[in-house]
């Protein structure tokens, strides 16, 4: 039985403002301008830290320490009302803020998380939880890779998706009453797409909990990547609700890669050009061209003066893991 | 399988087949102790916790043997009368690990019990398939009901690993024999799972196992066979799909008609891709008739018609797993409709608006220009049509030999 009715302890407040663990966003307005040391602690702005439960997990499942149902939903809220104060995220990603709120939102949900675990909420309640954090990391997922933020860590944030979407399908699975966000289903499929060559498949089984539209769409989009027809994938994905977007970021610089090859085969001739707006075009690259003249350079062309680029000149190549450029759209 | 009158008489004959300790005894015993044979129906065995009530060692010539019997008995009551399939998958493994900690690995120079360990193996995927069932069925169950595939693919996985490491036993004596059966067993459950990545070295294995090869049953070299073409298939490697699948085939008994019907479900998928049509008589031989119309619409080119017949038949094709496959027709397809325009028009240059003609004839509405050079411009890269896309002339320009290549020579490339 959980007991804690705050967003953070009595005890753990105590704790971390004796030992100087107070973050930036916890501290009171007065003192968050001086040194880590000097913060004091804002009961009101104070949120359960994750830590480390393996050695111990008899002292974090004490009733007192762990949030009932309620405020876990009321801590998600706050967090997410942090994270979404940032207005223009995807061209702050580099500021010191936008990272420092990243790594403060992303260790208190994983907190909830633990609680959430420790005292086995049904599965209504995880998926409605799991439905409220995970847009938050499929969006950082997105805009981290497109841009460097100090914070992320791509490897611990892939994790923590996949944690997330793990207790969300697991649960979905388990319980035949609950509707799956639209979204989320959309977003769990489409995270997989460059990587499971058999997920239309898998759609299929899950066609029981997805409405026809929601079904159509995500087959749609499955149906083009798998066929690597990218103008289809990219003429839907420019219609897709950011999050999805999002949630495509490593499938849309493997299309993108998959795409130059195609193009450099099938149009090569000696002469042959292709307008530059025309291949951004098809690849789904921003208007602002900006982008896709860095993407071209990947593959050593610069459009010449008439602005259109020499398909015997593109050098193929194999484009790095976390490259950045190959996402932006 | 002989008639049983009674216990004494079930335990009789298991100890009567111990004494001989030969494969062909091994074979009948697995009969005794299989969840599929007509003793398994009869109430007298249906009995729980055996060994503790009753007298044990009623095997006299093999205590673990006899160990195995009470807990079958066991397995056999929880199945038919308590009706609970997840205590049975969980006693069904006790007896699989109890195999492998005092036969497996005590016995050298010995596998006529094999047969029995195939059988116990094949009952426990049975088993688990029912336990997960009943697992997503009941909401207060365990919510990981792949568990129990997990933990019987553990467990096998675990004999596995005893069974290769017997490399000192004496010809024809060893138990590395096991090695194609246990690895047909963890392709099942790895397939239901979908994990097939788990399988590559036991895969390897298989590669490398050398003269061993010609030791394995015939009939585990067909499953496997099927099994390797599957996901071959999945995989893309059309090539090792067709081998496989073609040797399944032709080494699966003609009698056994259900299975050479499993086997063409995949092989029919493999075939196409490389432009063999099955004929209509063989499609109906089979009951295979969900078929015939996806193979005529691709003949044709006609896509409106892949589409809807993949539609019409779309639960049958989803059960057997190769919708996703199917789909992929779609750019075969479109080569043959292209194949069929190109000479219509009978020149090397042939204007993209042709095809878009073409393409709305049957049924396509929704391509554009900018998506048909798209589309072109994979079958170029597929090496599927030999030849380039002048896009300002909007032309694709075919080679003037053998410009749309035999499926077949296109895939070994």
């Amino acid at each position: 039985m959980a007991t804690c009715n705050t967003m953070c302890s009595l005890s753990e407040i105590r704790f971390r403002s004796k030992n100087m663990l107070i973050d930036k966003l916890e501290a009171t307005a007065s003192s968050r301008d001086g040194p880590r040391s000097k913060f004091i602690a804002d009961p009101n702005k104070m949120v359960k830290e994750y830590s480390r439960s393996a050695a111990d997990t008899h002292k974090c499942n004490k009733p007192e320490l762990l949030r009932p149902f309620p405020v876990l939903m009321q801590t998600v809220d706050y967090l997410l009302n942090l994270f979404n104060g940032h207005k223009d995220r995807q061209q702050r990603v580099t500021s010191s803020n936008f990272s420092s709120t990243f790594l403060f939102v992303s260790d208190r949900l994983r907190a909830v998380r633990q609680d959430m675990i420790m005292q086995n909420l049904n599965s209504t309640q995880t998926i409605t939880l799991m439905e409220k954090m995970l847009p938050f990391y499929l969006e950082t997922d997105g805009v981290c890779k497109m841009a460097t933020c100090f914070g992320y860590n791509s490897k611990l944030h892939d994790f923590q998706l996949e944690e997330c979407f793990g207790r969300w399908y697991e649960e979905l699975n388990a319980s035949s009453d609950v509707t799956p966000h639209p979204l989320i289903s959309s977003a769990f499929f489409f995270r997989q797409l460059h990587r499971k060559p058999t997920l239309l498949q898998d759609l299929y089984t899950f066609r029981g909990k997805l409405s026809e539209e929601v079904f159509s769409l995500t087959k749609r989009v499955i149906s083009s990547y798998n066929s690597n027809n990218y103008y289809r994938f990219f003429k839907l994905f420019k219609d897709l609700d950011p999050l999805l977007q999002y949630s495509l970021s490593d499938s849309v610089s493997y299309i993108r890669q998959s795409a130059m090859r195609i193009i450099y085969t099938a149009f090569k001739t000696p002469v042959s050009k292709l307008p530059s707006h025309l291949i951004s075009d098809w690849l789904g690259f921003p208007t602002d061209t900006i982008f896709f003249v860095d993407f071209l350079q990947l593959y050593n062309v610069i459009p010449d003066n008439q602005g259109n680029v020499h398909i015997s000149a593109i050098k193929l190549i194999e484009i790095l893991e976390n490259d950045q450029i190959s996402r932006q759209f | 399988m002989s008639f049983v009158r009674n216990i004494s008489d079930y335990f009789n004959k298991i100890d009567n087949l111990c004494y001989n300790q030969s494969w062909e005894s091994g074979d009948k015993i697995a009969k005794y102790l299989s969840l599929n044979d007509d003793h398994s129906k009869e109430a007298y065995l249906h009995i729980s916790e055996y060994g503790s009530t009753s007298r044990r060692c009623r095997v006299s010539e093999d205590e673990i043997i006899d160990e195995i019997v009470c807990l079958h008995l066991h397995v056999l009551h929880s199945v038919h009368v308590a009706k609970d399939l997840i205590s049975s998958q969980s006693t069904q493994i006790r007896i699989i690990q109890l195999f492998n900690k005092e036969i497996l690995q005590k016995r050298k120079d010995e596998n006529w019990f094999l047969p029995i360990f195939y059988r116990l193996c094949t009952d426990l995927r049975w088993l688990s398939k029912g336990a997960e069932s009943c697992a997503s069925g009941d909401d207060e169950g365990d919510s990981n009901a792949n568990s129990f595939f997990e933990s019987a693919a553990k467990a096998i996985t675990e004999c596995y690993r005893t069974c290769v490491s017997d490399v000192h036993a004496e010809e024809g004596k060893t138990k590395k024999v096991a090695m194609l059966n246990m690895t047909n067993q963890l392709f099942q459950i790895y397939f239901q799972i979908n994990k097939l990545n788990l399988l590559k070295p036991l895969i390897r294995a298989i590669d490398n196992c050398g003269p061993l090869y010609n030791k394995f049953l015939m009939a585990d070299k067909v499953a496997y066979n099927y099994f390797l073409g599957r996901k071959a298939l999945f995989d893309g490697d059309l090539i090792l799909a067709e081998k496989g699948l073609v040797y399944a085939f032709r080494n699966c008994p003609t009698e056994s008609v259900s299975n050479k019907r499993k086997i063409l479900v995949y092989l029919i998928p493999v075939k196409m891709f490389l432009g063999h049509m099955p004929t209509a008589s063989l499609l109906h031989r089979y009951r295979l008739d969900e078929f015939q119309e996806v193979v005529a619409a691709v003949k044709d080119g006609h896509l409106g018609r892949v589409d809807n017949a993949l539609l019409t038949n779309g639960e049958f094709f989803i059960k057997c797993g190769i919708y996703l496959v199917l789909e992929k027709l779609r750019t075969i397809t479109y080569r043959n409709l292209f194949k069929k325009v190109s000479q219509m028009v009978g020149k090397v240059q042939i204007p993209l608006d042709a095809f878009q003609a073409a393409l709305r004839f049957v049924g396509v509405t929704d391509v554009d220009m900018d998506e048909l050079e798209c589309i072109i411009a994979n079958l170029i890269a597929e090496k599927k049509v030999k030849g380039y896309l002048a896009h300002q002339h909007q032309k694709l320009v075919i080679s003037k030999t053998n410009a749309f290549p035999t499926l077949s020579s296109v895939s070994s490339n």
